[in-house]
């Protein structure tokens, strides 16, 4: 039975979405590649966390994931690396990756919001019930009277900076295409950077993330990653970007970091399939 | 040059370490960091090389509990007793972050910037304590200001703990649990959005 150590913060395809591997125990169906490269399900099980010293994050201009530094990574042409040896050789020119950050068609009309509200609440400093608060990025929020018209959020200035305060009972009924279109407009508010025009996300809490770029991806809306060096990076900046992209992606910032959450054995049972971590091909032994 | 009866290696100056590739035939060592390659005359010595600047940086975050980029690249020089070229350091202080021996902590400036300190990862439990100090302190208060953090913090007021516990606070205002409300003031946004969310509800 092949199993593979991933962060807790390794994002797995669950039928809820993009969900935290430290946020799911016990049996749960996945969503991986098969060996004829289609998105097929797959039960898979999760065991109950394990201390480890340090995590890694990995990036390419279409993801970005943290993994554990023993995690094995599958790269373009099916060899098999380990978070730790890509950190080692992110400077090569070799590391390319297949990335897939789309969610799958049949499972387009489930109901992916409640992972998403999980992520609100973890990215969020705090939380009241019913609703989060995110402080923006940017004080001179765009389009603020759009975003707020939709109901599902509003926002209040406190000192000089602006806080997006979001309704979770409503962001929970969005379905399909109104939940991209909302992850899309949140995105642009509390994270967008107005100066540089872009959309500004921690590296090392990359969840929602990961979120933006599937909605853009499922809204046809081109986009690229950027990181601030190929050897480490604070923040990622999701820029809008409508030429065509090559299906494989070069590693763009790997790096370890010493604040590890702990990690999880996540084990499935055919030798053929491959399971999406983060939007990275995960190897199992 | 021999010392005690053994050859001692040559050092390379670190002023001689180049970032652009040497022109001339002969044999060169080379280091890549990122995006920046190093070269060096020898091999050996620029991998020594590397690794003094590599034990500099980090010895010098071992002593301190955060740093800003400048205070760490002249105390860095002051430790070597040599120049180094600014991008050479700022190469190797990329490595001591990819391997993770040095951590970033985002701070916001009262303009509204990302301000990077940095910190070594022995000091992460030390970082994290004073955080959560500084968290509770602060919202059990309408406003706190700098010095009040400081002697929360750091009662003996050493050297130094004024500004680090400054960017303690602006690492809370980036996160968002905390709000400048001067230069030197911070506040908990907590009251203010909840009264905003109670009056919404009626």
């Amino acid at each position: 039975m092949p199993s593979a150590l991933v962060a807790s913060e390794t994002c797995l395809l669950t039928d809820q979405g993009w969900s935290m591997a430290g946020s799911v125990q016990g049996q749960v169906y996945l969503t991986g590649i098969d060996r004829h490269g289609h998105l097929t399900r797959q039960e898979a099980a999760l065991s109950d966390p394990i201390k480890r010293p340090t995590r890694a994050m990995v990036g390419t201009d279409a993801a970005l994931g943290i993994f554990d530094s023993e995690t094995e990574l599958i790269l373009k042409d099916g060899i098999v690396k380990s978070a730790n040896e890509i950190v080692e050789q992110a400077h090569s020119d070799e590391i390319w990756f297949e990335n897939v950050i789309t969610c799958p068609s049949f499972l387009g009309e489930r109901n992916y919001a409640d992972s998403f509200v999980s992520m609100l609440i973890q990215a969020a400093p705090f939380t009241f019930g019913d609703a989060v608060a995110l402080r923006c990025r940017s004080r001179d929020v765009q389009d603020w009277e759009t975003v707020s018209s939709a109901g599902w959020c509003r926002f209040h200035k406190v000192a000089s900076d602006v806080f997006c305060l979001v309704t979770l009972s409503v962001v929970r009924q969005l379905k399909g295409l109104d939940l991209c279109g909302f992850v899309r407009s949140l995105s642009r508010a509390v994270w967008r950077n107005s100066e540089e025009g872009c959309e500004e996300f921690d590296c090392l809490k990359p969840a929602c993330s990961l979120w933006y770029a599937s909605a853009l991806q499922i809204l046809k809306v081109g986009h690229l990653f950027k990181y601030d060096g190929r050897q480490h990076s604070l923040l990622v900046r999701v820029i809008e970007d409508h030429t065509s992209h090559l299906p494989l992606r070069k590693c763009g910032c790997a790096f370890l970091d010493s604040d590890s959450a702990g990690s999880v054995r996540l084990s499935w049972t055919s030798g053929s399939w491959k399971p999406i971590g983060s939007g990275f091909l995960i190897s199992g032994r | 040059m021999s010392q005690g009866g053994k050859h001692r290696p040559f050092r390379l100056p670190l002023i001689d370490i180049a970032t652009r590739q040497p022109s001339t035939g002969a044999e060169y060592g080379a280091v890549i960091l990122g995006g920046t390659a190093l070269y060096g005359p020898d091999q050996d010595q620029l991998n020594e090389a590397v690794e003094r600047i590599q034990n500099a940086i980090e010895g010098t975050l071992t002593n301190h509990l955060l740093m800003a980029r400048n205070h760490l690249e002249k105390l860095v020089r002051q430790s070597l007793g040599e120049n180094v070229n600014d991008r050479v350091l700022g190469a190797v202080l990329g490595r001591s972050l990819r391997l993770g021996a040095v951590c970033v902590l985002p701070c916001l400036t009262v303009n509204g910037r990302v301000m990077r300190m940095y910190f070594h990862k022995n000091n992460r439990l030390m970082v994290k304590t004073k955080l959560a100090s500084l968290g509770s302190c602060l919202s059990g208060k309408t406003a706190m200001s700098v010095d009040n953090a400081q002697f929360e913090c750091f009662p003996q007021r050493e050297w130094g703990t004024r500004f680090v516990v400054k960017q303690l606070l602006a690492h809370l205002a980036y996160e968002g649990r905390a709000v400048f409300l001067d230069e030197d003031l911070f506040g908990s946004p907590l009251s203010s959005i909840e009264h905003a969310l109670s009056t919404r509800r009626k």
